[in-house]
């Protein structure tokens, strides 16, 4: 026990660090729409990098921050009903919907991003969205691993709400 | 791989996906499970898997949604900077002594910080936290307080800059900066019933809101006034510039809320309340609320595919379209529609998966497609504000002190009369649909 304990609180600490990580992205996203803006209007000198560097920071924000938002529950739920029920009933209600509504989704996009990561990497594949013809890989595998934080954080939460359903108690 | 109709595909994606949020999971991967076990069973799994991860993967990389984050980010640091209690204080000190004058106080203050937040839970929060305690404890009604904060608190999202509006335009096909021009009058105009409703009222029924003794209240002096102009001027100058910015055409709302942040960064400076906590602070919380509303984008993008792919969207639109009683009639049903939704469901869900579905729809209507959104988004005003989903009263609810003895009903009962003026702006847009269209013509010189 004291081991999942630990592994629980490791895979905390791993969505924890991503949140704290993408937060960064925020200000390379101010960062690189301000410079485009100035250089642009004042300078006339567009740069050929802001708008990919922008959206690039952009997606690393959302996906950095989906096992933040599942750490700290703020994905939003129609609460109506939860709200209100016990919360042994509450885990029960999120150890169901893992199995059915969040594993089976969240795996196969993970696999998919994986996939395509890899061949990123090989075929060297570029983003088209300007002139600046970026590699798509890093962005890909920030995707990936994006994706791969908030199933593990799942994976740890669905124990804890298991847990807690069968045993009537916190796990930690 | 099983042959379903497109009817069926439409009944068993919306339906499963409105009584499957009700178990209160996570609405995003719900929405997004009921699209994939959907389009497992109609396309087979590799063109699902396609469908769902190519739509998530491009929804990550959208530019114009990249103003969530940069609005977000702005709305942090201003209300940690400028627009503070300060303000509410001073207008207090102002209009105290009017009947009703904190109520009133209450949505100039929501008003302009509508103005700088584009996200509801702060603009009702903060609202709660500063206004509620004054007015219930100088014997105003509760359920006229609570109704004053929760309609003022939920302008935030339709006055620009707002994270609705910067999400619901691409769907739309519309611009971000036609969908903010469209929102300042009815929003003003929003502003301007509710004050006109609790004025009167507090004329009519003095005990609802009563002023406060001229001796109980320091009196307003130049010195105050200075310093009320000192906290709000700049703020409201720096957003207003912003608007400016999007609305000539200088630079897309991306750039410009960008400059914006960078103008709030030094704004902050300024007024000495910079400090790498702040920025941090922002930062995270700019993470947490645009990685969620992105997760619910994204996978509402994805249903959208499936859905549309499966040939659903025509049963819906023939549906609407058979409503009898004419054009006029079919958009009053996809009005009935959003607002039962909004009854639910939250506005991201609505915008996700009804705008897209709707917007042709509404076009083959020979609707204006700035004016029909611009509807729907005052329509979704109400959702905010009536139970049982009511994201406005729930913060409220959730930020209220419990020694001021605020309950459930109190909040209804104050909501209903807002709800219904929300209504009678909706006819009035609709008999003068130039309130919505005016500003976007003259600034764009378009008409459609």
């Amino acid at each position: 026990m004291p081991t999942l304990i630990k592994l629980l609180r490791f895979i905390d600490w791993m969505s924890e660090k991503s949140g704290q990580l993408g937060k960064w992205a925020v200000l390379l996203l101010i960062f690189a729409g301000s410079y485009e803006a100035i250089a642009r209007h004042f300078f006339n000198a567009p740069t050929i990098w802001a708008y990919d560097s922008m959206i690039m920071a952009g997606g690393s924000i959302y996906m950095l921050g989906a096992s933040y938002n599942y750490l700290h529950d703020s994905h939003t739920r129609v609460d109506l009903f939860y709200s209100r029920t016990s919360p042994r009933r509450r885990a029960l209600i999120d150890v169901i919907g893992s199995l059915f509504l969040f594993f089976p989704l969240m795996i196969i996009m993970f696999k998919m991003s994986v996939t395509w990561a890899i061949k990123a990497w090989k075929i060297n594949e570029v983003m088209f969205n300007s002139f600046w013809y970026p590699p798509a890989a890093p962005y890909r595998t920030i995707f990936a691993i994006g994706l791969f934080l908030l199933i593990l954080q799942g994976l740890a939460r669905f124990i804890r709400d298991l847990y807690f359903v069968i045993k009537g108690k916190e796990i930690v | 791989m099983f042959e379903l109709s497109a009817e069926l595909v439409a009944f068993l994606m919306l339906g499963g996906v409105f009584t499957l949020v009700l178990t209160g999971f996570p609405i995003a991967f719900v929405i997004g499970s009921v699209a994939f076990l959907v389009g497992l069973l109609i396309f087979g799994p590799t063109t699902t898997f396609h469908i769902l991860y190519s739509r998530f993967y491009d929804l990550s990389l959208n530019y114009p949604y990249l103003a969530v984050p940069l609005f977000t980010f702005m709305g942090v640091i201003l209300q940690h900077s400028g627009i503070t209690k300060d303000l509410y204080e001073s207008l207090y000190e102002a209009l105290g002594r009017l009947r009703g004058g904190l109520a009133i106080v209450t949505i100039v203050f929501g008003t302009i910080l509508a103005t700088c937040l584009g996200v509801i839970a702060a603009s009702v929060t903060i609202l709660t936290l500063v206004a509620l305690g004054p007015m219930v404890t100088r014997g105003y009604d509760k359920s006229l307080a609570a109704g004053t904060i929760v309609a003022s608190g939920t302008l935030g999202i339709l006055i620009p800059p707002s994270i609705m509006l910067v999400v619901y335009g691409p769907q739309a096909g519309l611009s971000i900066g036609q969908m903010f021009m469209g929102a300042v009058f009815p929003g003003l105009i929003l502003a301007g019933s509710y004050l006109l409703y609790v004025v009167v009222r507090c004329y009519l029924s003095p005990e609802m809101g009563p002023a406060i003794p001229a001796d109980q209240i320091t009196p307003f002096s130049t010195a105050k006034l200075w310093r009320l102009l000192k906290s709000l001027v700049p703020p409201v100058l720096l957003v207003l510039a912003v608007l400016g910015t999007i609305f000539s055409g200088i630079a897309p709302p991306t750039e410009a809320a960008a400059i914006g942040c960078l103008a709030s960064i030094l704004m902050a400076i300024v007024y000495g309340k910079f400090s790498f906590g702040l920025i941090k602070h922002a930062s995270i919380e700019t993470l947490r609320v645009s990685a969620f509303v992105v997760m619910i984008a994204a996978l509402c993008y994805a249903f959208v595919g499936v859905f549309m792919s499966a040939g659903s969207g025509e049963v819906v639109s023939s549906l609407i379209l058979s409503v009898p009683g004419g054009r006029w009639a079919s958009f009053g049903m996809i009005m009935l529609i959003v607002f039962l939704l909004g009854l639910f469901i939250e506005w991201i869900g609505i915008v996700f998966i009804i705008v897209p579905i709707f917007s042709p729809i509404i076009v083959q209507l020979g609707f204006n497609p700035l004016w029909a959104g611009m509807m729907i988004c005052i329509n979704m005003q109400m959702a905010f504000q009536t139970p049982p989903m009511a994201m406005s009263i729930f913060v409220l609810k959730g930020a209220a002190a419990p020694e001021l003895g605020l309950t459930m009903a109190d909040i209804i009962k104050g909501v209903i009369p807002f709800v219904l003026i929300i209504m009678v702006v909706l006819v009035l847009c609709t008999i003068f649909p130039g309130i919505i269209t005016w500003l976007p013509e003259q600034v764009l010189g378009v008409s459609h």
